[in-house]
């Protein structure tokens, strides 16, 4: 334990991670704000009315044309429907042949698998999305 | 139109697009059984109306559905016990290359008619949620009991039905 932490001090790598984890936070804060944000703090006057301006209108637009792409989409699906090309989504129970082929398993060996994924669990403190059980084939 | 409405609009749209077969309504409903013919491995057409009069149990299976090999002796079992007295199980191949379903039956060989659907129309037609499926038929040709998956115990609930409708 003592000897490792040596290491990571003296050839400085832990150091420069956080240095670069850091960095890369700032950059990230910077990156949430929006456009508009970092424009009105570096504009000054009109300049800058002009664009809260473009910007306000541009919400507005946003907002009006959400139902209305709802809507088109739904339109869309049911002449789709209509013409008799089925939206067919998801596969079915009976399709899953493919799905079901042991080369789409995670594991090759389930059980020690098992064992694997319950240390990741008890390590990360969460579980979830390790593959379906029973080949895929929708029965469970 | 208000966003929600949209969505709703949009839901209910897509719940009317995906509305399953006969096997979304809940066992006990009696619902006339949709009629399909099939080809048999000799390549024979098989029809579901061929055994009316027998209670028929279509099984669906594929050879790729480990819960169907699982219960396929089973199956097999049942079919030996009850067929004297006017039942009949109909096994549905739902394999899209039926060669590999004909490599399995030879694996596990069974004595009830299988037929062999490569297309999945019947499985769509039936609304299949799972597989294997199991659906129950009356001597009237109504579908009584619907049952979707296996698991290690059902064959007994699967006898229980039988034994309902052979007496009636």
């Amino acid at each position: 334990m003592k000897t490792q932490f040596r290491h990571h001090r003296g050839s400085g790598s832990f150091r420069d991670l956080i240095r670069l984890s850091q960095r890369i936070r700032r950059r990230i804060a910077v990156g949430n704000r929006s456009h508009s944000d970092r424009n009105i703090r570096r504009g000054s006057g009109s300049f800058r009315d002009d664009r809260r301006a473009n910007i306000h209108s541009l919400d507005n637009r946003d907002k009006k044309s959400l139902p209305r792409l709802v809507a088109l989409a739904a339109l869309t699906l049911l002449t789709a429907a209509l013409a008799g090309c089925a939206v067919e989504p998801w596969v079915k129970p009976y399709e899953r042949a493919n799905l079901a082929d042991p080369i789409m398993s995670f594991e090759r060996e389930p059980v020690s698998g098992g064992y694997l994924n319950h240390v990741y669990q008890a390590r990360e403190s969460g579980r979830g999305a390790e593959g379906g059980q029973g080949g895929g084939c929708g029965c469970n | 139109m208000n966003p929600l409405h949209a969505k709703s609009l949009f839901g209910l749209l897509l719940a009317a697009l995906l509305a399953g077969g006969p096997l979304t309504a809940s066992a006990g409903d009696a619902k006339p059984a949709p009629a399909f013919t099939l080809p048999n491995q000799q390549q024979a057409q098989v029809s579901l109306a061929d055994f009316q009069g027998d209670v028929v149990m279509i099984n669906f299976w594929a050879s790729w559905c480990a819960p169907c090999r699982e219960e396929m002796p089973l199956l097999n079992g049942l079919y030996k016990k009850y067929k004297a007295l006017g039942f009949t199980l109909l096994g549905v191949n739902m394999d899209e290359n039926s060669n590999d379903a004909y490599a399995m039956l030879k694996e596990i060989p069974v004595s009830f008619p299988v037929v062999f659907e490569s297309h999945g129309r019947v499985g769509k037609l039936y609304g299949l949620v799972a597989m294997p499926s199991t659906v129950f038929v009356d001597r009237k040709g109504n579908i009584r009991f619907a049952h979707a998956g296996y698991a290690k115990g059902d064959e007994k609930e699967y006898e229980k039905y039988i034994k309902a409708l052979v007496r009636e």
